[in-house]
């Protein structure tokens, strides 16, 4: 089971706003698949699937606030 | 490290789109270096993923010109207009080799703008909590990105010689704000091709990359 957090984005970015997954539940990914797209206030950029494995969990949801270094998903 | 430049002229913000996408797809494959696509666009009002279409004030005026509308544009930002008189600059930037950060990207983006328009003795500022590049209290310059891959997609627009009355119909990016012009400022209409140069210039140095002084005009 390995969990896929927001990576660090640079310089006085701290948090992002989920706008939709790429993948549902129960479906196979790869690693470096884009998972889930995020949004700043002015940049919006793809998250990808740090593992292969199956999308066990969804632990943010569209619209949600997310800081860096929070866990996004579970892959197992 | 080089920066390739195109100029497209003036073309639809969907071709535009469509080249930005060629450019990305080029980078992933190792095939071009970063890029600045330079255009104008016909009139468009494009909504970002995060755009609240409250800020679309007149949308009469929008269907009675004939002005393209998008929406979900896939790039940061809310609501803007593009028309002719304002210069996009589109960065389709390969971040792997340049820090993968951002901030530092976005605050290069407004530092290249902001340098671009001082060698025509306009201030330029960023204000604290905002993005963009203003003047005084009035913007002059909308910022807006995409990073897939860490390849970058978008960039910015800057009115040289835009017909501001065209913001009117809308809350630019969602704010109660003026903007203002190149051509506002100085009091009078702009080369363009003297501020493209100067921005290619500005851009290279920004990054520190390696510009051509001749480009490509397709």
């Amino acid at each position: 089971m390995a969990k896929v957090v927001l990576p660090a984005l640079g310089e006085g970015i701290e948090k992002a706003t989920v706008s939709y997954w790429h993948f549902e539940i129960g479906q196979e990914v790869k690693e470096g698949d884009e998972l889930i797209e995020m949004a700043t206030d002015k940049a919006v950029f793809n998250v990808p699937s740090t593992v292969m494995g199956v999308l066990k969990e969804k632990l943010v949801q569209d619209g949600d606030e997310v800081k860096v270094g929070e866990a996004l998903a579970t892959i197992e | 490290m080089n920066l390739s430049v195109i100029d497209l002229g003036i073309i639809s913000f969907k071709e535009a789109v469509q080249r930005q996408i060629r450019v990305h797809r080029e980078i992933l494959q190792g095939d071009s270096s970063h890029t600045l696509i330079l255009c104008e666009h016909l009139h468009t009002i494009t909504l970002g993923r995060q755009a609240n279409t409250t800020n679309i004030l007149d949308y009469k005026f929008i269907k009675d010109n004939n002005i393209d509308f998008l929406v979900g544009v896939n790039r940061g930002g809310d609501v803007t207009y593009h028309g002719p008189g304002q210069l996009m600059g589109y960065l389709i930037f390969d971040l792997r080799n340049l820090g993968r950060d951002l901030g530092w990207f976005l605050k290069r983006i407004e530092g290249l703008i902001i340098d671009t328009i001082a060698a025509f003795n306009i201030q330029g500022n960023i204000k604290s909590g905002f993005r963009g590049v203003w003047v005084n209290e009035r913007k002059i310059a909308s910022i807006g990105i995409a990073v897939d891959r860490w390849v970058s997609l978008h960039g910015f627009g800057l009115n040289v010689n835009t017909d501001l009355r065209f913001f009117d119909i809308i809350k630019p990016c969602g704010l109660d704000i003026r903007m203002t012009s190149l051509n506002e400022c100085l009091g009078g209409p702009m080369n363009m091709e003297l501020i493209k140069r100067e921005l290619i210039e500005q851009t290279a140095e920004s990054f520190e990359l390696i510009g051509s002084k001749e480009y490509l005009c397709i």
